[in-house]
């Protein structure tokens, strides 16, 4: 396979090209903070289902820890990951609904009760693309964590449809606001 | 299922509930419907002949409350065999030629195959509607499973069969990923949500309000003691998480997901719902210190991450610890209830009353913190 194995921030790559029976993918999540327990213990990855106008469909199609599901079951998160990711979620492409045009992982620091810490903590951020069939690692992006420094949300990459196929493009933007700026990106109602 | 172990796990419930081995048929059904009626199972039983199991021919005194219709006819004899060996204990023998129990009603409630193999095994399928069970199958199984891969399997019908099984199975986990199954009945009941500018006020009209799965998940969840003076009216909780773990919080404590301080001179706990997942459920009392007056007034204010804000109205509390919340997480949502239950007596009776009985006491005010 010819695409490059590590992707820049804004490089995309159109997947159903490279495997034309591409059924499905799982979206794999790799961080590292170090001893950085509070962090890593407090960091949430979701996905957002969005339409054309880059918005989500409806609170409901914001999948994480709990809602682990989008209502047509096209997006489902992992609650035991298969390998060394953090966090996986498995993206049916066949299933997703036709208004759903993109498909956004983003991560961010939850504010509970806990000291208040910034990505900028992390060693490493990576996000890759594996084949739903065989978990084959199809694409990894370049290590995101460098970038980040007092950010606390993160919109890592998105699948989106793109000529009757689906591409993949890394993000790597930071919210300084955490999940309340991302919501308010992606038109969620916390 | 294997053929060995066939109905042992329903034989060690009567076991444990050390029935006579005359009665130890399905008592524990018994126990589930009736769990106030143990004091006379044996009068029921008794003239029943020995190692009879199934009885369910006791008229209005019949134990699993099924559709007897006019006549409840059982077809086919549930009478067991009473050769039976007493050193087994079977309890739900429906061998020896019985073949089918009809139990009355318009339709087929314990479907037994016909054709049992020698080794005398017969399942008992509580399937609503499923198919018959393979009859090839030895020893004797209890199929409690709604067969749901089965096609044409034909929905419950209402009111026919000994449907033992839960129904869809509520999963332990929030919105638990699987293949769309029939869609469950709505709920009887579903409290109102948050809404959008204005604060929720919970009032005796309206108590409760459920959160959505976002509002459940995200940040914490702030329950503010906005009255004066702070200190006359004192905050605190019992929680008891999934693990079974239950205790009380009183001020300046933590305990895993929760946390009970100041904040800008008021009283504040603190819920990190990330951390809470494995809660399942709370209840916010205070407990007075000084007597507040007849003019006093204060206010518990809840608020989410997104700034939903819900108010809970707190009226001059009478002696004694009053319940002012209830938190439930149902499957993922937070239902929050206003209470204003105020119970004779100490923290340890406040909390009898809301069901909390896990919590082990050093004295009537003080819970036994977690190691």
């Amino acid at each position: 396979m010819s695409v490059p194995k590590e992707m820049k921030r804004g490089a995309n790559v159109t997947l159903t090209r490279e495997i034309p029976d591409l059924r499905g993918v799982v979206l794999g999540v790799q961080f590292d903070a170090g001893l950085e327990r509070v962090l890593t213990d407090n960091i949430v990855v979701a996905a957002i289902l969005c339409r054309g106008d880059g918005e989500a469909l409806s609170d409901r199609h914001f999948v994480y820890f709990n809602q682990l599901a989008s209502p047509d079951l096209s997006v489902q998160q992992l609650r035991e990951v298969v390998g060394e990711d953090h966090d996986q979620i498995e993206v049916d492409l066949s299933a997703a609904p036709a208004e759903v045009t993109r498909i956004v992982v983003v991560m961010y620091v939850n504010e509970g009760t806990a000291v208040r810490r910034t990505l900028g903590r992390l060693k490493t951020c990576v996000i890759r693309v594996l084949n739903l069939d065989g978990n084959a690692e199809l694409i990894r992006s370049e290590n995101l964590a460098p970038a980040l420094n007092l950010e606390t949300g993160l919109a890592l990459g998105e699948l989106y449809r793109h000529s009757g196929g689906w591409k993949f493009k890394v993000i790597g933007d930071g919210y300084a606001n955490g999940v309340t700026a991302l919501a308010a990106d992606y038109g969620i109602r916390l | 299922m294997s053929s060995t172990d066939d109905l042992s796990w329903l034989r060690h419930r009567a076991l444990v509930r050390s029935a006579p081995a005359a009665a130890d048929d399905l008592s524990w059904i018994r126990h589930r419907r009736r769990p106030a009626d143990t004091t006379t199972p044996a009068t029921r039983t008794a003239p029943a002949p020995p190692a009879t199991s199934l009885d369910l021919g006791g008229g209005n005194d019949t134990s699993l409350d099924l559709p007897t219709g006019p006549a409840p006819a059982i077809s086919g004899g549930v009478s067991g065999t009473p050769t039976a060996p007493p050193a087994t204990n079977t309890s739900l023998d429906l061998s020896g030629g019985a073949t089918s129990l009809d139990l009355g009603g318009s339709g087929t409630s314990l479907d037994l195959p016909t054709g049992a193999p020698a080794h005398g095994g017969t399942s008992l399928d509580l399937s609503p509607g499923g198919p018959p069970p393979p009859p090839s199958r030895g020893g004797t199984s209890l199929d409690l499973s709604a067969s749901p891969d089965v096609p044409g399997a034909s929905p419950t019908v209402p009111g026919t069969s000994l449907d033992l099984s839960p129904g869809p199975a509520p999963s332990p986990a929030p919105a638990a990923p699987g293949p769309p199954g029939p869609a469950a009945p709505p709920p009887a009941f579903t409290p109102p949500r948050t809404q959008g500018s204005a604060p929720t006020v919970l009032s005796p009209r309206q108590p409760s309000v459920q959160l959505t799965r976002l509002q459940s998940g995200i940040g914490a969840l702030t329950f503010e003691a906005a009255w004066s003076p702070d200190e006359g009216f004192v905050l605190g909780c019992a929680y008891q998480m999934d693990s079974g773990w239950s205790s009380v919080l009183r001020q300046g404590e933590t305990f895993g997901p929760l946390v009970l301080d100041r904040h800008a001179g008021h009283q504040r706990l603190r819920l990190d719902l990330l951390h809470g997942r494995h809660l399942q459920r709370l209840i916010v009392f205070g407990v007075p210190a000084v007597d507040p007056g007849p003019h006093w007034a204060g206010t518990l204010l809840i608020g989410t991450h997104g700034q939903a804000r819900i108010e809970v109205p707190v009226q001059p509390p009478p002696p004694g610890p009053t319940v002012l919340l209830s938190l439930y997480n149902v499957d993922g949502e937070i239902v929050l209830r206003a209470e204003a239950q105020t119970v004779p007596g100490r923290i340890r009776d406040a909390c009898l009353a809301f069901g909390y009985d896990r919590i082990a006491w050093r004295d009537a005010d003080t819970a036994i913190p977690p190691a």
